[in-house]
């Protein structure tokens, strides 16, 4: 099991829950858990190819992986999806 | 907010952080407003209201969380994302970046609902939302190389429906030009003969205008109107040819159009110095009017400010209602929204403080 933290932003699809719990091997199949329970939550995450948005982060354990939705994952790994800062 | 009464007059703002709805009796004195809706970072290029059953829809366009449309059936009171979002499909090189334009079909298409977005592309559902196609023959349309990108990026902002005709339809894209199909999407012909693309080597190519907004009226089905890039026009043959209607106005340059909702032949405009200058010419802020299809144009600028005015309207920023007696919205991107409630000879503010606007559009609860 690995535990997502989500962001604000994003908890209209989780009903307002800030952590989810899944059973993941790799970041992928996170996504596509996180869109099986939460439909149309992908689309937020990723764009329409699949691939990460540019202004969205994944940390595992507190590393940014840089959108790599290959990352594999252990049993009690920590997750944040976070979105980047801007400003200006 | 709760069901205003029947005749109600809704003016839905769009703005760089958020949406926002303004409401009066139809009077229209005592306005309040509810919102904002999303407000941050969120910007909102479009709401649409739809006269068929009063459901409002916001088109919103974030830079980290992607497109999504929101509807509301109860005046905004509370929103709930459609099912699902127009896309172009894993198999298209093209992908959603923006959200430009959401259109609610005619009433003989109760559940239909178009939208346009950037890159340049045409999506419909015929179930409010549940599920959207993307409407290939345009989208994939053969002459699609020759189309480029506006400073707003490739667009497709205008949706143009036809009561009359319920196969017939227009759509414009910046810098396309307008398409028409006559058999229900199946087919489009692009539709710019004489309007100036003054960019172009070519000034007058089949395609690739910039064509900034494209207005109608039912009444008179086989005219159209556009402000262009290069020029205001107007055609009386369903777009096949285009007349320069420019003539009269202090520039030809600007992003507005709008019909009034009764005189198909009275149209708004609002000018600006040019295309390195988005500004109004000589810090002089105006909204013109034709009510001879572009024949003659009059300045109205009484209650606007006409001096040392340097803000702009983009093309989304201005709107009519259906009133008696007609009223006309303004918002500029400097965040004020003006109104006419006595179709344009009068102005006032109606919010001082907005973020930039995007989009104005009205509605009248049923």
């Amino acid at each position: 099991m690995v535990r997502i933290f989500m962001p604000l932003a994003l908890s209209e699809y989780t009903k307002g829950s800030s952590s989810i719990d899944v059973r993941a091997r790799s970041l992928k199949i996170v996504i596509e858990e996180l869109e099986r329970r939460f439909p149309g939550i992908r689309y937020r995450i990723c764009d329409e190819k699949g691939k990460v948005r540019p202004y969205v982060n994944l940390f595992v354990n507190s590393i940014n992986v840089r959108g790599r939705l290959n990352t594999k994952l252990e049993a009690n790994d920590v997750i944040h999806i976070l979105r980047s800062i801007a400003g200006g | 907010m709760r069901k205003p009464e029947a005749g109600s007059v809704l003016v839905l703002v769009g703005t760089k952080k958020g949406g926002f709805i303004f409401h009066a009796g139809p009077q229209r004195k005592n306005w309040k407003l509810s919102g904002p809706y999303y407000k941050g970072s969120h910007p909102i290029y479009h709401m649409a209201f739809d006269p068929r059953d009063d459901t409002i829809y916001a088109a919103l366009n974030s830079e980290t969380w992607g497109t999504a449309i929101y509807e509301s059936v109860d005046y905004g009171e509370s929103w709930k994302k459609l099912k699902s979002q127009p896309t172009f499909g894993k198999k298209s090189k093209l992908k959603v970046k923006n959200l430009w334009h959401i259109e609610p079909g005619l009433k003989s298409t109760p559940d239909r609902l178009y939208v346009g977005v950037d890159p340049a592309g045409l999506f419909v559902t015929e179930d409010r939302g549940r599920t959207w196609e993307p409407v290939e023959a345009l989208n994939n349309h053969k002459t699609r190389r020759q189309w480029s990108p506006g400073a707003g990026g490739m667009c497709l902002h205008s949706i143009v429906l036809d009561p009359n005709d319920p196969r017939k339809m227009y759509v414009g894209i910046s810098a396309a030009g307008v398409f028409r199909t006559t058999n229900d999407g199946e087919n489009w012909e692009p539709v710019n003969k004489r309007t100036r693309a003054d960019f172009l080597p070519n000034k007058y190519p089949l395609v690739g205008q910039c064509v900034h907004k494209v207005a109608f009226h039912s009444a008179r089905p086989n005219v159209l109107y556009q402000q262009n890039h290069c020029g205001v026009y107007r055609t009386d043959s369903y777009g096949d040819e285009w007349i320069d209607i420019g003539r009269g106005l202090p520039s030809s340059y600007g992003f507005p159009i709008v019909v009034h909702p009764r005189e198909a032949e009275t149209i708004y405009v609002v000018p600006e110095e040019s295309d390195e200058s988005h500004v109004p010419p000589n810090g002089h802020f105006a909204v013109y009017r034709s009510r001879n299809s572009g024949r003659t144009w009059e300045r109205l600028d009484r209650g606007l400010p006409t001096r040392d005015a340097y803000l702009g309207v983009l093309r989304e920023g201005m709107a009519v209602d259906g009133a008696d007696l007609c009223g006309i919205y303004v918002g500029t991107n400097t965040g004020q929204l003006f109104y006419s409630v006595n179709e344009g000879e009068n102005w006032q503010l109606l919010a001082e403080w907005l973020p930039p606007i995007y989009s104005v559009s009205c509605g009248l609860v049923s």
